[in-house]
């Protein structure tokens, strides 16, 4: 069940410490997109706060690692997270604390300073709508062991993909897609930081429209 | 610039003004590269001596300054952040500010300083000038990181990835550093318009040296 990710509080004691920041909170920058564009450092997590007012968050993953001392072993809760607006925007975070509730509150924080555009569209042959319900290309994405292929689907498929990845997917806002795997799945910070890569990835290529473009 | 007459005139006298005596270039060991060049380097030597040591070549390195002050000259002083590590480098660099009225960074460089604004010594600056790329590579990664222009010293073995205004120079030597600062500090106020044209600074390049002890 997703939540909403706004940090209220932080956000109304919000004062910006950087130029983009400052930029944001006088209503000179009024889009996320506009940052990606323009390849401005996104260092404060409120300015994700204050642009995606209809972000949300889902947990993925709660786990106790622990540290070995001489006094014994002491252990943290690792809490990884998942933030995306539906609509294009998604991130993965993760956050290490004694306390679970802490914890979640830094996997949000460093969710939202990885957040990241992706580009949809139907790159599939059976479909061709032009509709951005599916990705306009295959995409691979990679993080430690794991690989991810995700490939374009026809309006319908839904998502073809596992668990942790049907979050992160739906969270991006994408309907159909079918994906590949291969690696060790089963580390959830891994899996859902290659499929966050692969997303990303939508915006390393460079296709026809954006010849026209530059 | 002139390069119409004949070779043999240019050989008599430099057909191109040098900000200061070619002379004092050579007693401050401007040009002295090292025995090592790298392929980025190649194009600012003048020769290869006999030991293998580079030589730069010294018309380039006043071209490069003069670029370099009018460069940083459109900046907003305050703006400016300068940044030396080695030793050689820190009073021409603090001297370097005190008249343009940047800020310096000398010693060591605190990760984080450009990327991380929780930090109370958090700097937000729209231009770096580099004194070597290899030992303030921290200061080169995070300039770059957040995406600001970078002005570097650069010798004959430094690699140049990332720097976007190169001034070839030997950035080992005392005097060397004391010049190039002292020239670049008086080019820039020269096209500031805070003091003329053909005027210099209160002080010679040796104020600018680091001064050994006795």
């Amino acid at each position: 069940m997703p939540r909403s990710a706004i940090d209220k509080e932080a956000l109304e004691t919000w004062v910006p410490r950087t130029r983009v920041g400052k930029l944001v909170a006088e209503g000179k920058i009024t889009s996320l997109r506009e940052i990606f564009d323009k390849n401005f450092p996104l260092l404060e997590p409120e300015i994700v706060d204050y642009l995606l007012p209809d972000l949300q968050y889902e947990r993925l993953d709660v786990g106790i690692v622990q540290k070995v001392t001489d006094a014994g072993r002491r252990s943290r809760f690792r809490v990884v997270v998942v933030v995306g607006n539906n609509n294009g925007f998604v991130g993965v975070g993760s956050g290490k604390a004694r306390q679970y509730l802490v914890a979640l509150r830094k996997a949000l924080r460093n969710a939202k300073l990885n957040i990241t555009p992706i580009r949809r569209g139907c790159g599939s042959w059976e479909c061709r709508c032009g509709e951005p319900h599916s990705i306009p290309f295959t995409v691979k994405g990679k993080s430690g062991s794991v690989v991810v292929v995700l490939k374009p689907a026809p309006r319908g498929t839904g998502l073809v993909a596992g668990d942790v990845a049907k979050i992160i997917l739906r969270m991006a806002g994408v309907k159909d897609v079918w994906t590949e795997t291969f690696g060790e799945t089963r580390t959830t910070l891994n899996f859902a930081k290659a499929v966050v890569n692969a997303l990303r990835n939508t915006y390393k290529f460079v296709t026809p429209l954006d010849w026209l473009r530059a | 610039m002139s390069s119409e007459e004949p070779k043999t005139q240019q050989k008599e006298k430099p057909v191109i003004e040098l900000l200061i005596p070619l002379e004092k270039y050579l007693a401050a060991g401007v040009h002295i590269g090292t025995h090592i060049c790298t392929k980025f380097m190649e194009p600012f030597v003048y020769r290869v001596r006999n030991d293998g040591l580079y030589i730069l070549d010294v018309r380039k390195i006043d071209e490069r300054i003069r670029i370099a002050a009018k460069f940083l000259s459109r900046y907003e002083p305050s703006k400016i952040a300068a940044v030396s590590v080695r030793r050689y480098g820190q009073v021409p660099v603090t001297k370097f500010c005190k008249y343009v009225g940047c800020k310096s960074f000398i010693g060591r460089f605190m990760p984080g300083t450009f990327t991380n604004p929780s930090l109370k010594w958090y700097f937000e600056p729209d231009i770096v000038v580099i004194t070597d790329p290899r030992a303030d590579s921290q200061a080169l990664k995070e300039a770059a990181e957040i995406g600001i222009p970078i002005v570097a010293l650069a010798d004959t073995d430094n690699r140049i990835e990332f720097i976007d205004l190169v001034i070839p120079a030997n950035n080992k030597g005392r005097k060397s550093l004391a010049l190039i600062y002292w020239l670049l500090t008086r080019q820039i106020l020269r096209e500031k318009g805070v003091i003329p044209q053909d005027a210099d600074l209160p002080e010679p390049p040796q104020e600018f040296e680091v001064k050994l002890r006795r």
